[in-house]
């Protein structure tokens, strides 16, 4: 075979006809695309396909005819668990621990700040003693940086 | 339940799981007035949301219309793949055509999730019980038309289009951004085909000066008649988000300076720009006419329905046997 | 690569077998374009159809760099006779299923006819076939598969394919027709390969498939010399679809 075909060749081999006996089911399939290299994956739509080959090719061409996309996902309807469940994703009791602005420390900043400045004559070098230097860390004020 | 439309919300992610009319612990006129409150307010909605009948209602009348114009749409134009008189003219025909069948996919899915299948949304359109734009109950004469349907009708359809990209049901806005991006290069077809005629022999400008007259009844109807805002139940829901009137003035004024600079000549002598009013003027389109023909007394109706039921009768066997497709009835 | 008049005649042949071939399927097969069994097949139909119009698009711009001309002039400003498409592609798309067996069979024996092409010693013939060969490897999966859906299926599918085969099968092989310079062609390398040893290949090709779908091999081409002549009534009709605007003034840009 020509070279440069081979590869090809073999892809394209490789999705011919229904692989499974399971009988044909006109259902829906979903599409996600990557539009160019690097980016995620999303949801582009979804076709009617009788089977799992057919739903490719058919992807391909609905989100890809154009060659506006780098990649394809297509997943049947059916085997694609969600998750909406509020009591699963926005719980009731306080989480904030583990979001940034959970860190509120304006004040204590202010504290630190004030305290330090108080003992400016101790040696700027090594002056912070473990427990007590405020650690760069999530705050929501300017002193702090991720 | 494992049903994951609405996978790229248009909402931000701290908004959608509170949406209050989602609450089924809320009265049905609890979650009306949430629902109403959070669409006129800007608010978005996805296929798995709870919505008050009248709304899914009016949603799936107006995609299902837009759906059933690209199905029967297809079929002034097809006629003319095969006389294309180039190979590259064939070819952005055939594409051109491609695409509105993937509009007819696109706009039935988005009917369809929202509960009714596809062949029977086919049924209701051969039974008449549901319509498709006017335009498309009008026969095609020559290659003049393949020009005039693909520059003005595609424009005049491109223009309604743009201004549904923010419709507040997302499915529909998500499509509609997609069909849009789609559609600019049939303008681009449809003028380069136009113009090319315009440059060419007299017979060729006949072919296209002809077309347009034939055509400029039907495109000046298409946005529909003018109806009051307070009225437009659409524009109400967000479904849409302009007016009949806002619609035609804006294809007027982009393109009525377009067909005049190529030296064709539109048949309306009332035609002009009113300064003082800010907007144009015209011979108030035929409103009697849209009524019958949307109700498929147009020339082409009847035709076009039959060939449609024909051809779907005859291709059955490969939907239901081979393709497991349910089996319903096509009337 | 220098070419003598001879060899320059019997290429030209060849050429223009390729493109009638891929010109007349391509206008077939975009019939289905708006009416296919369902939207998404539509789409994926007319895309196929698309590509065989733009691989004849370009043989008969390689036709056109060698004869002079305009590949539209080419293609277009022909009497029926003037065609040389194999028999084969005279039907008219009739079916589905029909139009999915002679899908079959034409995209298998073009395969065979463009991998033997893929090495001519013609180098813009073997450029652009390289780059058909990569498109038609989508052709061949969907092809294959179809064949095999509409052999599996329930109903009516398996019966209408097998009527299908039977009515393709004494112009199956007349993608192979022999030329009339091929002795020089197969000589200069530009074909490597007579089209009598390519049908063999095809044939062998398919077998396996059609042994296991349990489906009945075409026979040999009826009237094997005219395989590339004497275009029926289908076709008489298409020609006259396709030059119709064209015929208005074949002069004039459109």
């Amino acid at each position: 075979m020509a070279s440069g075909t081979t590869k090809a060749a073999a892809r394209g081999r490789a999705s011919t006809g229904p692989r499974s006996s399971a009988a044909p089911n006109l259902e829906p399939y979903e599409v996600f695309r990557q539009e160019k290299e690097g980016d995620p994956m999303t949801h582009g739509g979804s076709v009617m396909a009788p089977d799992p080959e057919l739903a490719v090719h058919y992807a391909r061409e609905l989100y890809g005819r154009r060659q506006e996309s780098e990649r394809l996902w297509v997943v049947r309807r059916a085997d694609v668990r969600v998750l909406d469940d509020p009591d699963w994703l926005h719980p009731p009791l306080d989480r904030s621990f583990k979001k940034p602005g959970g860190y509120l420390m304006r004040d204590k900043l202010g504290a630190a700040r004030a305290k330090a400045g108080a003992g400016k004559a101790v040696s700027r070098r090594g002056g912070s003693k473990p427990g007590t230097s405020a650690k760069p860390g999530a705050g929501a004020k300017p002193d702090a940086q991720p | 339940m494992t049903d994951p439309l609405a996978l790229d919300p248009v909402l931000p992610p701290r908004e959608r799981s509170r949406l209050p009319h989602n609450d089924p612990a809320l009265s049905h006129d609890e979650r009306y007035a949430a629902f109403e409150a959070h669409v006129t307010g800007g608010g978005k909605v996805e296929a798995t949301d709870w919505m008050p009948d009248e709304y899914r209602e009016e949603v799936l009348r107006f995609v299902e219309m837009h759906a059933n114009s690209e199905l029967m749409g297809v079929l002034p134009e097809r006629e003319w793949i095969l006389r294309a008189p180039t190979l590259r003219r064939k070819l952005a025909l055939t594409a051109k055509v491609q695409d509105e069948v993937g509009h007819a996919q696109l706009l039935y899915r988005v009917a369809e999730d929202l509960g009714k299948p596809r062949e029977t949304m086919f049924a209701d359109l051969l039974a008449g019980k549901t319509k498709f734009h006017n335009v498309f109950h009008y026969p095609t004469r020559s290659w003049g038309d393949v020009g005039v349907i693909a520059w003005l009708v595609d424009a005049a359809a491109i223009v309604a289009q743009q201004a549904l990209r923010d419709s507040s049901y997302a499915p529909y806005a998500r499509t509609m951004r997609k069909i849009c991006w789609e559609e600019s290069v049939h303008i681009m077809h449809g003028r380069d085909v136009v113009v090319t005629l315009v440059n060419g022999t007299a017979a060729q400008f006949e072919l296209v000066q002809e077309a347009l007259e034939r055509w400029w009844g039907p495109l000046m109807q298409m946005h529909g008649p003018r109806t009051p805002r307070e009225k437009d139940r659409d524009l109400y829901w967000r479904i849409k988000a302009k007016t009949s009137e806002e619609l035609r003035q804006e294809f007027l004024g982009i393109y009525v300076p377009r067909i005049r600079e190529l030296g064709l000549r539109i048949p309306d002598p009332e035609l002009r720009y009113d300064e003082a009013a800010g907007e144009w003027r015209y011979t108030e389109p035929d409103w009697a006419e849209l009524r019958a023909v949307v109700t498929n007394h147009g020339p082409m109706s009847q035709e076009r329905l039959e060939f449609r039921r024909l051809n779907l009768e005859q291709t059955a066997w490969v939907r239901q046997g081979v393709m497991g497709a349910p089996a319903l009835a096509v009337a | 690569m220098l070419l003598e008049p001879r060899l320059r005649e019997a290429l030209e042949e060849l050429l223009l077998t390729l493109a009638d071939d891929e010109f007349v399927l391509g206008y077939w097969d975009s019939e289905w374009t708006g009416i296919a069994p369902l939207l998404e097949e539509d789409v994926a139909m007319s895309s196929l159809a698309q590509d065989e119009i733009g691989h004849a698009r370009a043989f008969y711009g390689l036709l056109a760099e060698l004869r002079g001309g305009d590949p539209d002039a080419i293609a277009y400003d022909r009497s029926p006779e003037g065609f040389r498409h194999c028999r084969l592609l005279d039907h008219a798309r009739t079916d589905w299923a029909f139009t999915m067996a002679r899908r079959y069979v034409y995209d298998t024996a073009d395969a065979v006819r463009l991998a033997a092409l893929a090495d001519s010693r013609y180098s813009p013939l073997a450029e652009l076939v390289a780059k058909i060969r990569r498109e038609e490897v989508y052709h061949l999966a969907h092809a294959d598969g179809w064949l095999r859906r509409l052999a599996a299926a329930e109903g009516e599918g398996r019966p209408r394919l097998e009527g299908a085969l039977a009515a393709l099968s004494p112009d199956a092989a007349t993608v192979f027709t022999p030329l009339g310079g091929e002795a020089a062609l197969v000589k200069a390398g530009i074909l490597p390969g007579s089209m009598a040893e390519l049908e063999r290949r095809w044939r062998d090709a398919i077998r396996p498939t059609f042994a296991t779908l349990g489906l009945e091999m075409p026979g040999p081409a009826a009237d094997p010399a005219r395989g590339r002549r004497d275009h029926g009534e289908a076709f008489r009709w298409l020609w006259g679809e396709f030059t119709a605007v064209r015929r208005l003034d074949p002069v004039a840009t459109w």
